[in-house]
């Protein structure tokens, strides 16, 4: 079902009437899980096409049943690599192309989603943080709850059993209604509109880029790159953002809080910062799951109190070239991995190196505004380029490594640094004048339901002009 | 949940204020119209005219007469021009000095072929209440005309199909839907008028949406060259330019103007014929260059005289070639490979006025 279609809000609507006015005690176990398989079925044409899902989710369950019973490593090893197989499998990855692969279509939708719950459930109850058994519907209702089915974010297993548990208990305040309202909305104006302008931006930057003729001066080649870089960098944000502000308020209506994805990320001051505020649930994922295993490890193998930042500065560049080659099935995204792992580690390595020797005067330049503005230009210029590898495939990307050089990618940097902190210059003045006056006008009843029904009438005027061009959730394709 | 549909309700209320707004906003500013006139909208592509087009609220061509016909006052007596982008050119205003018992509509909408011609006259029958009797109907054509459906002139992508112009237009409000690769109304024709009523608030989001982007498309044009179109080079490098952008657009030679395409011209003529209105075929000059150099006009020529020729014998139908109504046409009179200057296209539509004028006993008034 497409979010931004008639008839995903005639499907929330519904859900609202039907959730609420079902007793309590059935709505967990039996009108959440009609709604997640309904929602469900509307992604494939027959039933056959779920397939290969339900041999996942059974694979998934199967295992957790397994090293609930023997709670053994061998249990446990055996499940999570069954596990393991299985999506690479479904997910038709570049490396294992030599594989006979289903050649009729089936639902892939959310699969790296559902890997990452029962993944993350699987090493919960191996690890004892999950003491009790898990049952089918929890299990169903937590892996294809329909809110984060799509797309995340990724909750922990034992959040969503407390809320579970706690369900409609506290009924919603008129305040934390409208404000749920209201952040659906911001997220329909980010996805339809935003988000929709900044792809049509890159694009076209894109297409002027591969235009480009030999003869061009680099100086305008690289402003192209960065520009259709800059655009696509936002691009991901508004889309996915605007995804996440719709869910979470959704899943607030039915009384679930999911766990926050965003915090402003283009205001990290490093890079470091930056994967705490981008896609934080993924972060956090890798971080319980694959960081802090790998540094304990490290740490266990070769016990040197000196050397344990420097772990880190590994792990980080383990675990982020990981997360970037998971973007994508295809090698270019192993590139993007490099790129997030190299990214990652210079950062921790230079942010080790500056306490054990400048340690005071560090502190004072992280401090200070203007380095803040720097930092964050940095980070912003650095991340949109590499985000070039998820719309440009290998071949592309070589021929423009091979046009730009290293001094191409370069002087893009820098430019891209100077344009996003004049760009941030600005938006700091803009909130400095005019930011308290708009707080306190969000306060009055009239003015922020005003505000709202023409923020909804302007994402409806431009969702008909907009027609077939609005892009769909760019994140539902992981 | 009484908090949650309360509001809920309050949410609506206040849309439905701002919607209420819109409308009177859009009757202040756009009145009824009284014709459907597409040669200033085709103007209005690339430049920021928002507030120009006092007397039109429909953001292009293809909206004007989806949407435009039904709340268009339905005269006795009328001339619809359908035709391509070079039909744009024709000046209803000349025309109606000549003809002044008639209402001009210019219906042509760029790059049509003949599904989009099929479709206009399915609007026009459909918003019409009874017999057409009183309607004529100028087709211009040009070799242009008669290119595949599954090349690419003129199509657009939207959810991986291919679409015309008029196509995706017709989709976009939810008031047409497509079967069989033919347009097809989704409510019944007495809703239409009122259904295109109540979207004149997003039509004006349409026109605003629109100047805006032109105007930052604009203002990021400046900072990037974009590559030159065929119109910006001159002589001989314009002519190859040209050349290849029209085989790009028409497609295969082989599909081009092939037998069933042209039937099928010949069959929407008989019907529209059927329906009571009168039909005139105009065939609207090139410039001379394209018809010595295209192969397309080449085999357009050949076709035409099966074709067209036959479509002669057909009651209250007339066809011309416009080129032998006209001093002899140069290249200078062309602005590219087939759309006339501005002072052409005047004299076009003197010339076309004057053979309908002359053939008043035939077409029926």
């Amino acid at each position: 079902m497409d979010f931004l279609s008639i008839k995903f809000f005639i499907f929330f609507f519904s859900a609202i009437c039907i959730f609420y006015l079902s007793p309590l005690r059935y709505r967990i176990s039996v009108v959440f899980p009609l709604l997640n398989l309904f929602f469900i079925l509307t992604y494939v044409n027959n039933l056959s096409q779920l397939l290969p899902l339900v041999v996942f989710l059974g694979a998934g369950f199967i295992g957790i049943r397994l090293v609930e019973t023997f709670a053994n490593r061998v249990a446990f090893i055996t499940s999570l690599s069954v596990i393991l197989v299985i999506f690479v499998y479904l997910k038709k990855y570049a490396f294992v192309s030599f594989l006979p692969f289903i050649s009729r279509s089936y639902l892939s939708v959310g699969l790296s989603y559902i890997l990452f719950r029962m993944v993350q459930m699987l090493i919960d109850v191996y690890q004892k943080s999950i003491q009790e058994r898990v049952s089918l519907v929890s299990f169903s209702n937590f892996c294809c709850n329909f809110l984060t089915f799509v797309s995340g974010p990724i909750q922990r297993y034992q959040d969503y059993k407390l809320q579970e548990s706690s369900l409609g208990q506290k009924a919603l305040t008129e305040r934390e209604v409208f404000d749920s309202f209201s952040r659906m909305i911001h997220g329909l104006f980010k996805v339809v509109i935003l988000s929709t302008l900044c792809m049509g931006y890159y694009k076209w930057f894109f297409s002027f880029m591969q235009d480009s003729t030999v003869n061009e001066s680099s100086l305008v080649l690289c402003r192209k790159f960065i520009l259709a870089s800059f655009f696509c960098s936002l691009y991901l944000y508004f889309n996915f953002s605007g995804y996440m502000d719709i869910v979470i308020s959704f899943g607030k209506i039915l009384g679930f809080e999911l766990p926050e994805n965003f915090n402003r990320p283009f205001e990290s001051r490093s890079f470091l910062e930056f994967w705490s505020r981008w896609h934080i649930t993924l972060s956090e994922w890798f971080k319980f799951y694959l960081f802090n295993p790998f540094v304990l490890f490290l740490t266990d193998k070769w016990p040197n109190r000196k050397a344990v930042p420097y772990y880190g500065v590994l792990a980080y560049f383990f675990v982020f070239f990981i997360m970037g080659a998971w973007h994508g099935s295809s090698w270019v995204f192993l590139i993007y991995g490099l790129f997030l792992g190299a990214g990652m580690s210079i950062n921790k390595l230079f942010d080790v190196l500056m306490r054990k020797y400048y340690s005071v005067q560090y502190k004072k330049i992280i401090e200070h505004g203007l380095s803040g503005l720097l930092g964050t230009a940095l980070t912003f210029s650095y991340w949109s380029m590499g985000t070039s590898c998820c719309w440009l495939d290998l071949k592309d990307l070589v021929k423009l490594m091979i046009k730009f050089k290293i001094q191409g990618f370069l002087m893009s940097f820098l430019l891209g640094i100077f344009l996003w902190a004049g760009a941030l210059w600005l938006v700091r003045g803009f909130k400095y004048i005019f930011g308290r006056g708009i707080t306190s006008l969000n306060g009055n009843f009239y003015f922020s339901r005003t505000w709202l029904s023409f923020e909804l009438f302007i994402v409806i005027g431009f969702w008909f002009y907009g027609f077939g061009g609005i892009p769909d959730f760019v994140y539902k394709a992981f | 949940m009484k908090n949650i549909f309360k509001q809920m309700a309050v949410i609506l209320l206040f849309f439905c204020l701002w919607y209420v707004f819109f409308l009177f906003l859009t009757y202040h500013f756009y009145p009824e119209n009284t014709v459907v006139d597409n040669s200033r909208l085709h103007e209005r592509n690339n430049r920021l005219v928002l507030g120009k087009l006092k007397s039109n609220i429909f953001l292009n061509d293809a909206q004007n007469i989806l949407l435009g016909f039904w709340v268009t006052k339905h005269e006795s007596k009328r001339i619809i021009i359908i035709g391509g982008s070079n039909a744009l050119r024709i000046n209803p205003a000349v025309m109606q000095k000549a003809l002044p018992d008639f209402t001009i509509n210019l219906a042509a909408v760029r790059n049509s072929n003949i599904t989009q011609l099929r479709d206009i006259v399915y609007v026009v029958r459909k918003s019409s209440p009874g017999s057409l009797k009183g309607t004529i109907f100028i087709i211009g054509v040009c070799f242009a005309t008669f290119f595949n459906d599954n090349a690419s002139g003129g199509h657009v992508l939207y959810e991986n199909k291919n679409l015309t112009f008029l196509e995706a237009e017709g989709l976009r409000y939810g008031l047409y839907k497509l079967r069989d690769n033919k347009l097809e109304l989704v409510l019944a024709p007495r809703m239409m008028p009122l259904a295109v009523h109540l979207l004149r608030p997003f039509l004006l989001c349409d026109l605003v949406f629109y100047d805006l982007k032109s105007y930052y498309d604009n203002s990021f044009a400046s900072l990037h060259a974009v590559q030159k179109k065929p119109q910006d080079l001159k002589g001989e490098e314009f002519k190859q330019a040209s050349l290849a952008e029209w085989r790009d657009s028409l497609g295969n030679i082989r599909d081009f103007a092939e037998d069933g395409i042209m039937s099928d011209f010949v069959t929407l003529c008989k019907e529209i014929e059927k329906s009571g209105a009168s039909v005139v075929i105009v065939d609207l000059p090139s410039a001379p260059w394209m018809q010595n150099e295209s192969e397309y006009y080449k085999k357009y020529t050949l076709k035409r005289l099966l074709y067209l020729d036959e479509d002669r014998i057909i009651p209250r139908l007339r066809y011309v070639n416009l080129a032998t109504l006209l001093p002899p046409i140069t290249d200078g009179d062309f602005v590219d490979s087939v759309h006339p200057t501005k002072e052409e296209g005047e004299m076009w539509s003197k010339a076309i006025a004057g053979f309908v004028l002359s053939q008043r006993k035939f077409l029926g008034f």
